[in-house]
């Protein structure tokens, strides 16, 4: 059970759940519309990709208003990015264990 | 029947996952750049304050602190429709406006007493006074797991 493809997090072995968990890596919190852009999907796509991550621990969903505007906020958990790394860890130890 | 995967395959794609995500995480910072411009925007803004108020007598620091008031207000709304929080940036634009404001307070306790029309000291005053929000602004981001 060494092979690092059991370190793989279910969560994030979805390659669309996977691009959303790194985008809100790198941002401390983005608007949902910026996420979908980034991640290049549509709306009901982003929005069921998400409540999976969401259910998981993994990113938490948060609303406000500017102006009479409502605005949804997604940011990544602390376990979010935990998961996140180890995750990435284990796709970067699957790359090279062929090699070696 | 399960075949399993080879594993040239589960390296492949590995690497296509992993250049997705790069790809996500770096579209995404891109559109926190934002925070630069606006830490600039205030710096820029400070450079002809800063002489105006030491240099200038009342009639121009009133207009210098208006003008000031009007491009500070205008870059707090512009930022409040921007789509993505920068990492780190609360923290790292708190201190650069505490740093900010207090370097400024005590070119203000030093300068209007003991320099008042001296335009070397005023000058110098306004290179260094925006410095700590140049610097924020160009200050490296926390290193990101999804990046190469």
């Amino acid at each position: 059970m060494n092979h690092p493809r059991h370190r793989l997090d279910e969560a994030l072995t979805s390659p669309i759940r996977l691009s959303i968990a790194a985008a809100l890596s790198g941002v401390d919190s983005a608007q949902f519309k910026a996420v979908r852009d980034a991640v290049e999907i549509s709306d009901s796509a982003l929005s069921k990709q998400v409540t999976i991550l969401e259910e998981a621990g993994y990113v938490r969903v948060f609303k406000d208003t500017v102006g009479r505007r409502p605005r949804t906020w997604l940011t990544l958990t602390e376990q979010g990015h935990a998961a996140l790394r180890a995750h990435l860890q284990a796709l970067r130890e699957l790359t090279t264990t062929t090699l070696a | 029947m399960d075949t399993p995967m080879p594993e040239q395959d589960h390296a492949e794609s590995a690497r296509i996952a992993l250049r997705a995500a790069s790809a996500a995480e770096s579209r995404l910072h891109r559109r926190g750049l934002w925070e630069r411009g606006y830490l600039l925007g205030f710096a820029v803004a400070l450079v002809p304050l800063v002489p105006l108020i030491g240099l200038g007598g009342r009639v121009a620091t009133g207009i210098g602190l208006g003008v000031w008031t009007a491009v500070a207000i205008t870059l707090a709304l512009w930022s409040r429709f921007r789509s993505v929080t920068p990492r780190g940036q609360q923290p790292r634009s708190g201190r650069a406006f505490a740093t900010w404001a207090s370097l400024y307070a005590v070119t203000l306790a030093v300068g209007l007493p003991g320099y008042p029309g001296d335009p070397t000291f005023w000058f110098i005053a306004a290179v260094i006074v925006p410095l700590p929000l140049v610097i924020a602004a160009f200050w490296p981001s926390e290193p990101v797991a999804a990046r190469p």
